[in-house]
């Protein structure tokens, strides 16, 4: 093996790959990256079995070869050269000559047979939209992920693509987002009915670092048990959560007795305010809102403090009082747009639905905290 | 401003209770004891004239009559202490809202906001003790301070029926000379580790550095330094005793051994129940089930294991410390007694609505082993029952809640 090319691209493709190797792992390949020089091209690839990742960029190849290095090494080696272009040369035993400059470092690899295979499958259709597009159904979703590993369907995000219509849900149980684009040209390619499928949130949030704020396609292709997102000289590809998602369209209210709009930044700030005195786990209670006469009554009390905030609304329906966790109260707000928002109560013990002032872009539920009634003491 | 704070001890209180009911016994030593039938032979509690012959709370029963064979042990009427107790707290309340309980003879009282009102920490004291004697006959030792600690090594101080007061000027030659197990928290392997690193009074314990006492006893180091010092804040609130509570456990020898798997459900449960009900009671939510098993040949042992997410629910306690027992025990010989406990206490809070089926499931039972607490509390424990516990009422026949007594930790 034996290539030229520009330090700064394999440097980036380092740097994207990386993010699907195992920083320690027992296997020493996996700490590594693929290294595969062919015609014209080199194919860099991280894979921790989880996710795997394969990055082309161009280069003058004049031998072709493969071999594996350690990830960190390689990567620290080519960014602290200096000079434009670099050359990589294959020595024997697996060891790796690369050349910048005047400087020479030589690592030691291991066989490319060791590394494991990312899995290639075929798909008759595919799930095409902006990497702006699949940005936003991130950002709008991955916060109300489940946590909890006994419950592992709902640790990724549910995508579903039907039409022109993409969405991206998220659950925990406790709250639940959701996220809707309208794609320019239809969706799913090739294909006439839904499509939905689970990614890991660990997938998504690399995905997030990954790609750009851009109007460049990212096509999604997938398997029983796979996924894959290609997008520019990347091949991302995952593994799928098994299982049923939890069935969200029938946890979503319709009917509600209580309707506010409100200012979203000042009840974000609001609602920020009011968490100040919530310190950690001892010091902890819920906000408790109080709507009624045209304006929201934030308040909390805890060990530290207490809060007491008013936000004016527009209001129609019942007066009501409520409780919130404030995490999930203050998470669901600031993933929110626009100016103004939607907040539609039914009573103080079931969900609260937070929607645009205009459209239908978002769904963000949360769910209350019942607010205790008095523990007696009688013996 | 100077926080008030009494501590107000019913002295001898089972034992002056009975003989309230029994005065032909108040001049002779009298004990209130565990039922010998029911094999819960030790000492609960005894009067002056018991504690003359040297007899102690906590040995069994036959070691307190080899030191005086006339001692007349009553049974245990648990009714009738708690009617004191409550009788006692409606006084406490005439002076202050806010009363924490200790076990069912103690009680801390912050009297800060109505000392305008009722004078000084030690006229209200008095008072409080006067109206204890006159009005329910028994007396009571009150310990007046600005923390709660030392309130409560003032009502330890003198007794029966009399105040002390601690303040800021005299704490140090008043506490500082006692030894220091005395010290609320202090108990038997605290107090073998501090003696053996020569503190043998609070005062030492108080003029240790702190550092060391943190390295010899953890956290417990800087809480026990900061009581020695009289830096204690903790509040008193009729809720804030659950702050203390470590773990929620009930046991019990059984009317007779225990030899099958079904002997053990009844008892378990029974456990279980009370263990719950008593979770839900002070608010609490357990992580950890812990089971304690002592064969006939006196032979004991503990195991613990890990609830999926913090419960009060009797039904899932049960059932963990039936599994920790099956995968335990072979049955090499039958069980004389068995304890359920409820540890890695979680506060209950305010309950989060959840979406998961397992979430709702848990919080429709909590509503209705709250149902059930309420019909016991309105028409007594025995109204409503599993039927399991029909099974052998011999064994069945027992709630521990109610007979269950938290003794103050420095009493034993």
């Amino acid at each position: 093996m034996n290539f030229v090319c520009d330090r700064v691209a394999v440097t980036d493709a380092v740097g994207i790959v990386q993010k699907a190797v195992a920083s320690r792992s027992t296997l020493p390949v996996l700490e590594g990256i693929l290294i595969k020089a062919s015609e014209g091209r080199v194919v860099l690839t991280g894979n921790d079995l989880e996710i795997g990742i394969e990055c082309v960029i161009a280069a003058d190849v004049s031998a072709p070869g493969k071999v594996v290095v350690n990830s960190n090494l390689f990567g620290t080696a080519v960014r602290k050269m200096t000079g434009d272009t670099i050359t990589v040369k294959m020595l024997p035993n697996n060891a790796v000559s690369i050349k910048c400059g005047n400087s020479e470092i030589k690592l030691n690899g291991i066989n490319a047979e060791e590394f494991p295979e990312i899995p290639k499958f075929e798909t008759e259709f595919d799930i095409v939209l902006s990497q702006r597009e699949f940005k936003s159904l991130i950002r709008h979703t991955i916060f109300a992920v489940g946590t909890n590993e006994a419950k592992l369907i709902l640790t990724g995000c549910l995508l579903e693509a039907s039409g022109n219509n993409v969405n991206m849900v998220a659950v925990d149980g406790f709250r639940l987002a959701l996220k809707k684009v309208v794609t320019e040209e239809s969706s799913v390619s090739g294909y006439f009915g839904d499509v939905s499928l689970v990614i890991p949130a660990k997938t998504l949030r690399e995905l997030n670092n990954i790609i750009v704020d851009r109007d460049d396609k990212i096509i999604i292709k997938c398997s029983q048990k796979n996924v894959r997102f290609e997008f520019d000289n990347v091949v991302f590809t995952s593994r799928l959560l098994e299982g049923d998602f939890i069935e969200y369209k029938k946890i979503i209210p319709t009917e509600f007795k209580t309707k506010i709009t409100a200012d979203l930044k000042s009840l974000i700030e609001a609602v920020d305010r009011a968490s100040i005195i919530i310190t950690n786990e001892i010091n902890k209670s819920p906000l408790i809102m109080k709507i009624s006469g045209g304006e929201i009554r934030i308040l909390c009390e805890t060990g530290a403090g207490a809060v007491d905030e008013v936000v004016p609304v527009e209001m129609t329906g019942a007066d009501i009082e409520i409780g919130f966790n404030n995490k999930y109260l203050l998470e669901a707000l600031k993933a929110a747009e626009g100016d103004r928002v939607n907040l539609d109560f039914i009573g103080p013990i079931n969900p609260c639905l937070i929607t645009p002032y205009e459209g239908d872009d978002f769904k963000f539920i949360v769910l209350p905290v019942r607010l205790r009634t008095d523990v007696s003491m009688d013996v | 401003m100077e926080r008030v704070i009494l501590h107000s001890d019913l002295n001898n209180f089972y034992a002056s209770v009975e003989c309230l009911y029994k005065p032909e016994l108040r001049d002779r030593p009298v004990a209130v004891g565990g039922d010998v039938e029911a094999r819960h032979g030790i000492i609960l509690a005894k009067n002056y004239h018991a504690k003359k012959y040297g007899i102690i709370t906590g040995e069994a029963l036959w070691q307190a009559r080899q030191k005086c064979k006339d001692l007349i042990v009553l049974p245990p009427d648990y009714k009738k202490y708690l009617k004191f107790s409550k009788l006692a707290r409606d006084i406490y309340a005439d002076y202050t809202d806010r009363v924490e309980s200790f076990g069912l003879d103690e009680n801390w009282l912050d009297i800060t906001g109505s000392v305008h009102l009722f004078g000084d920490g030690k006229k209200v004291a008095d008072e409080i003790r006067e109206r204890i004697k006159f009005e329910l006959s028994i007396t009571a030792s009150v310990g007046v301070s600005f923390n709660k600690i030392f309130a409560k090594l003032g009502s330890d101080i003198k007794k029966p029926d009399a105040t002390t007061v601690i303040t800021r000027e005299n704490f140090k030659e008043v506490v500082w000379n006692l030894p220091v197990n005395e010290l609320l928290y202090v108990g038997r392997s605290t107090h073998k580790k501090l003696r053996g690193y020569g503190i043998k009074t609070i005062g030492d314990l108080a003029n240790t550095p702190v550092k060391y006492l943190e390295y010899w006893l953890g956290k417990w180091g800087y809480m026990l330094w900061t009581f020695a010092n009289g830096y204690d804040t903790s509040p008193v609130s009729n809720i804030a005793a659950k702050s203390f509570i470590k773990s929620i456990g009930n046991s019990t020898t059984a009317p007779r051994d225990l030899v099958s798997n079904d002997d053990v459900k009844i008892t378990v449960y029974v456990l279980s129940e009370s263990v719950a009900a008593r979770l839900r009671l002070n608010g609490f939510k357990c992580n950890t089930v812990q089971i304690y098993v002592r064969d006939n040949g006196l032979e004991s042992f503990e195991r613990q294991g890990e609830l999926e997410m913090p419960t009060s629910n009797s039904d899932v306690i049960a059932k963990k410390a039936l599994d920790l027992f099956e995968k335990n025990y072979n049955w090499d010989k039958p069980i004389r007694s068995m304890g359920v406990r409820a540890c890695n206490l979680v506060l209950t809070g305010d309950t989060q609505m959840s979406f998961l089926p397992e979430y709702i499931k848990e919080q429709k039972e909590d509503a209705l082993e709250r149902a059930v607490d309420d019909i016991r509390r309105r028409f007594g424990h025995y109204s409503i029952g599993r039927g399991l516990m029909l099974c052998d009422s011999r064994l069945s026949n027992l709630n521990p809640k109610d007979d269950h007594v938290i003794f103050p930790i420095s009493y034993l």
